[in-house]
């Protein structure tokens, strides 16, 4: 099928008809480009044969009466964003390029150190691994009288068990492969289904306020609403009122006006009820794609000394992607920190630990 | 590879070490296990052993990097748990099965008691490796399908990029914005005439489309809207409105009420039996009437068949919400939001002055109640001027023989339009037509006579007399009006876009000019869709000139031109004044001149002057000519008025009498026109902008 690169400027594609080319092209179909926004396409699975023109310009289906419109919210564009978001819920792909033979590495990885004297530092060996990354993609929906949704990316580094923020840095198309450029062991690891808590958890932290905010906006409104219409029907009852009084003829009136009371009363309660389940805000919120990143890092193994006790040794890590040293958990509380002291039985701690009293702090290291 | 290197310390070894695992797959039923894709080749392992360091009974299968456990049972673990292999040394593996975390709460509450609902089916993308994995584009696409399908909320709307063909203006995107964002899709769009309340209400109907939030509307406008509307929203929008009078709409009879799910009707036939019944008989997800002054009296059918309709989002268009008393602005807003400003009786209690019913009691609190629903932006608050319109009418003396035969066949039109509807008679209709094309030109005439003449039973006489008319329309070599317009495009050197409404003045049109030597661009409704792209192409490249009929050009932008000539007039002002608003709109920089050709002694001479005289129709801003006709309080469209007067004229004199008189209605519409305009300056001010 020949494709037809569309260069006129005065009709450029728009971004719902690149994602159908872009579609179909690849899940396996295939498109031909019959005139501007007018496509003869065969979707993926469908027997050759089984074309299907379409248009994105309603003004073009009276010239091609037998097109479907392709835009937002008809049933042929759901089906394909469906599809096409079902083909890549799952994916895992190698970061490539990076440099594991950095020049000095142990000179940089000591002054990435904060060593409080007299403790010194000394890099032991280095192994090549792949440190997992997951990345995962939560799509948040609220809804009340309206629906909005939103897409929350969260990663976590399934080594560490800690949120990582260089998304744009992880998910570089130019570094990613989809097979190991290399082999590397992989680092030692949690698996998804353990980080996947922490790592709704963080969205949880995102999406709380968001839903605040809309909550507050909800309850205020409801409140004008309800007021209102309160007011509204007491309204009502009270021009009911005054036509009972005005009229001569009290007892025919007051059955009719009776009956048209009981009425008010129950289309107030029936809107105001309405109102509230319009109010109502409810958050749901789902897993809708996981990338696992696997990089390459080195770990470094390091031997913390100090005169006259025994070394400790530490695992280390450095990222060749950012070029840092990774903040390394506190052997002590597991706090992430660059920053270690030595204490009096020679382990190698944070400085938070080295300032809680003894006791804590041997229980702790007993744990 | 190698498992026990000699490196310096600070050469990064790759190689496996006691402890490296791998996640594995559960096995199938045949206790097969698969292996990822870092599982090293070589050596080749041999030893299986469960976590207590008891031998497993297992089979390598290093070709299809697989293990097939023996006792499968023995790993039942449950579909959640994860497996690992260990590395202990070389050949040797160790399998560990980690149970599942508890399962956590299908639901939380947040600080403010807003329940959180997880999928139960999240977990489905946790356990073990997927059985699909993406490749990088699939991935790509995923995502972007993900963020297509997202709508978030309606602080960036996502229709902005895919509108076309005309820039929008900041005040327009706020506006929509705040009908959906703070309104909630229910508002009284008030805009002052020109500023664009159509393309205001087409991104909030775009915006909702788009989202999935509507699958039906319903757009309620005057009748000589309706294809304007039609082709804005299709044109810029992307919008396929049906129209009650589209055939593929008649054709299926009541039932397309139900059918079709985004219509366009005007209101007067929707208001209407049979139709009545089966628009109330549907829900539709979003009602937008224009020109809702229509509305401004609860007592019209009109107002109570609005009142009925089953709606989720309405969206109101109108310039000036209030005309004689307050209780019209109440009877619009009710429409919108009943209750907001209380029942009939308390409104007026409470807001109407007793001695005035124009002027407000408790200002403040209407205003804060109103800004609630309404929405109102002005010309110098968006710091919106249109440039001046330069009108130039040219009146031509028409020809001996061009005037013998107008005089004929207007006598002919005249006479028969009397006797309209009879046995045997022309339709009132093909009269009119006829006498518009008259008024264009003799080719024009030619043709509509040709066919009268083919109307069955016509006496012979009458056929004769009308053939020969039609043949010596056709062969009236000379037209005096195209003479002129030669003259007139040797004296304006820029380009022009010439308006006809009939396509054989259009071909006799183009031949003159393509024989005087102009570029020319021809545009029509019976060309397709690329056909009238291109048109406007050359008309914006190399064209001087753009030969145009109304027909298909509703919602094309022609700002870059700066000219326009009527080379015939239609006799209704509205399709004057849409003519004139290809160019003269939002985006023309530069002062339009508009040229209008007319013969001497005819119809459209006399309409013309009316319109000038009475009304300055050529100063007027758009949008404002309806606002005065509709103070006619005249239920006939315009040209309906004209052709009811023509018919009922003995001569051109009287037809000229007749017009005076309705030329001072019209004076009298304009006047309480501008009395509304400035009474609705001091009711709403500024204070309806919208939300930054």
């Amino acid at each position: 099928m020949v494709e037809v690169i569309n260069n006129d400027p005065l009709h450029p594609s728009s971004p719902l008809e690149e994602f159908v080319r872009r579609y179909l092209e690849t899940a396996g179909g295939a498109w031909d480009e019959v005139e501007p926004q007018v496509y003869d396409v065969m979707l993926p699975g469908e027997a050759p044969g089984g074309l299907l023109r379409i248009t994105f310009d309603p003004e073009a289906l009276p010239e091609h009466p037998g097109a479907q419109l392709a835009s937002f919210g008809t049933p042929f564009i759901d089906r394909l964003l469906a599809d096409a978001v079902e083909r890549g819920r799952s994916a895992q792909f190698y970061l490539a390029g990076l440099n594991l033979a950095p020049h000095d590495l142990a000179t940089r990885v000591r002054r990435s150190l904060t060593l409080a004297p007299p403790l010194e530092f000394r890099l032991e060996r280095v192994r090549a691994l792949y440190f997992p990354v997951a990345v995962f993609w939560f799509h948040a929906e609220f809804v009340s009288d309206q629906k909005e949704q939103e897409n929350l990316a969260v990663a976590i580094d399934l080594h560490y068990g800690r949120e990582v923020r260089h998304l744009d840095q992880l998910l570089d198309h130019s570094r990613l492969l989809e097979q190991p450029p290399l082999w590397l062991p992989e680092a030692r690891r949690s698996s998804l289904a353990a980080v996947y808590p922490p790592a709704r958890e963080q969205v949880l932290r995102s999406l709380a306020p968001m839903a605040g905010v809309r909550q507050r906006d909800l309850a205020e409104r409801l409140e004008r609403q309800v007021a209102r219409m309160r007011r509204y029907y007491a309204d009502l009852r009270e021009e009911l009122e005054e036509q009972r009084r005005r009229t001569r003829d009290k007892d025919e009136a007051a059955e009719r006006l009776a009956s048209r009371r009981v009425a008010i009363d129950r289309e107030e309660q029936v809107r105001v009820a309405e109102l509230r389940q319009k109010s109502t805000l409810r958050v749901h919120l789902r897993l809708l794609q996981v990338a696992m990143i696997r990089q390459p890092k080195l770990l470094v193994h390091a031997l913390f000394t100090t005169p006259d006790r025994e070394p400790s040794r530490l695992e280390l890590v450095w990222d060749p992607l950012l070029e840092v040293l990774e903040a390394v958990p506190c052997p002590e509380c597991g706090r992430p920190t660059y920053a270690f002291e030595a204490t009096r039985q020679g382990r190698v701690v944070c400085p938070a630990c080295i300032a809680r009293p003894v006791e804590a702090l041997s229980r702790r290291g007993r744990r | 590879m190698a498992h026990a290197g000699s490196f310096s310390p600070l050469t990064p070894s790759t190689t496996l070490e006691p402890g490296d695992r791998f996640e594995v797959a559960h096995p199938s039923p045949d206790g097969k296990l698969i292996l990822p894709d870092l599982f090293p080749a070589s050596p080749v392992p041999s030893q299986l052993e469960d976590e207590l360091g008891n031998s497993l009974k297992a089979e390598w299968q290093p070709a299809e990097k697989s293990v097939i456990v023996a006792d499968p049972a023995r790993l039942a673990a449950g579909p959640e748990a994860t497996l690992w292999l260990e590395f202990r040394d070389p050949g040797r593996f160790r399998l560990i099965v980690d149970p599942p975390a508890a399962a956590g709460p299908t639901e939380v509450l947040t600080e403010q008691g807003v329940p959180i609902a997880f999928d139960p089916e999240d977990s489905t993308l946790l356990h073990g490796p997927p059985a699909h994995t993406a490749a990088l584009p699939e991935f790509d696409l995923s995502l972007r399908a993900a963020q297509l399908a997202t709508h978030a909320g309606f602080d960036q709307l996502i229709c902005l990029p895919l509108v076309r063909d005309m820039e929008l203006l900041e005040h327009q995107v706020r506006t929509a914005r705040t009908v959906l964002q703070r309104f909630r899709g229910r508002a009284l769009l008030c805009d002052e005439v020109g500023l664009g309340k159509t393309i205001e209400a087409g991104l909030a109907f775009d915006e909702l489309l788009l989202r999935g939030l509507i699958r039906s509307a319903l757009v309620l406008v005057p009748p000589s809207l309706i294809e304007q509307w039609q082709g804005e929203m299709r044109h810029k929008f992307r919008i396929d409105l049906v129209s009650h009078d589209d055939p593929q709409f008649r054709q299926r009879g009541p039932d397309a009420w139900r059918e079709f799910d985004l219509v366009i009707a005007s209101i007067h036939t929707a208001k209407r039996e049979p139709h009545r019944s089966a628009i109330l008989g549907r829900k539709w997800d979003l009602v937008i009437i224009d020109e809702a002054h229509h509305l401004r009296n609860r007592n019209t059918v009109a107002w109570r068949f609005a009142s009925e309709l089953q709606k989720q989002f309405m969206l109101l268009l109108t310039a000036t919400p209030v005309q004689n008393n307050l209780d019209e602005l109440f009877n619009l807003v009710t429409l919108l939001e009943p209750g907001l400003l209380r029942t009939a009786r308390q409104f007026q209690r409470h807001f109407v002055d007793r001695r005035d019913k124009l002027t407000p009691r408790n200002v403040d609190e209407l205003h804060r109640l109103l800004a609630e629903v309404m929405v109102r932006n002005r010309r110098s608050t968006v710091g919106l001027q249109f440039t001046r319109r330069l009108a130039r009418t040219l009146y031509v003396a028409p020809t001996p023989d061009e005037q013998a035969l107008y005089t004929q066949v207007a006598d002919l039109v005249r006479r028969h339009l009397r006797a309209a509807g009879k046995k045997g008679g022309f339709s009132r209709m093909a009269l009119i037509a006829l006498q518009m094309a008259l008024g264009s030109s003799s080719q024009a005439a030619a043709g509509t006579l040709q066919t009268l003449s083919e109307t069955p039973d016509l006496t012979a006489e009458d056929r004769d007399a009308i053939r020969e008319l039609a043949d010596r329309a056709r062969n009236l070599g000379a037209s005096s009006k195209a003479d002129q317009l030669l003259k007139l495009l040797d004296e304006y050197p820029d380009k022009v876009v010439i308006f006809t409404q009939f396509r054989a003045t259009q071909e006799m049109l183009r031949q003159r000019l393509e024989q005087a030597g102009h570029t020319l661009a021809v545009f029509h409704g019976g060309l397709s869709r690329l056909a009238k792209e291109a048109a406007i192409n050359q008309f914006r490249g190399p064209a001087r000139l753009l030969l145009a009929t109304e027909a298909g050009s509703e919602g094309r932008n022609l700002q870059f031109a700066h000219a326009v000539c009527n080379f015939d007039l239609p006799w209704n002002p509205m399709r004057i004044e849409q003519r004139i608003g290809r160019l003269s709109r939002i985006g023309q920089t530069q002062d339009i001149h508009v040229f209008n050709l007319v013969a001497v002694g005819t119809v459209e001479a006399a309409v013309l002057h009316l319109l000038e005289a009475k009304l300055n129709l050529f100063e007027l801003v758009i949008g404002e000519i309806d606002m005065i006709l509709g103070n006619l309080d005249e239920e006939r469209e315009f040209q309906d008025v004209v052709a009811d007067l023509w018919a009922e004229s003995a001569d051109l004199g009287d037809f000229n009498r007749h017009l005076e008189e309705l030329g001072q209605r019209l004076l009298a519409a304009k006047e309480a026109y501008l009395r509304q305009r400035s009474h609705d300056e001091k009711l709403f001010g500024d204070l309806f902008a919208p939300d930054r």
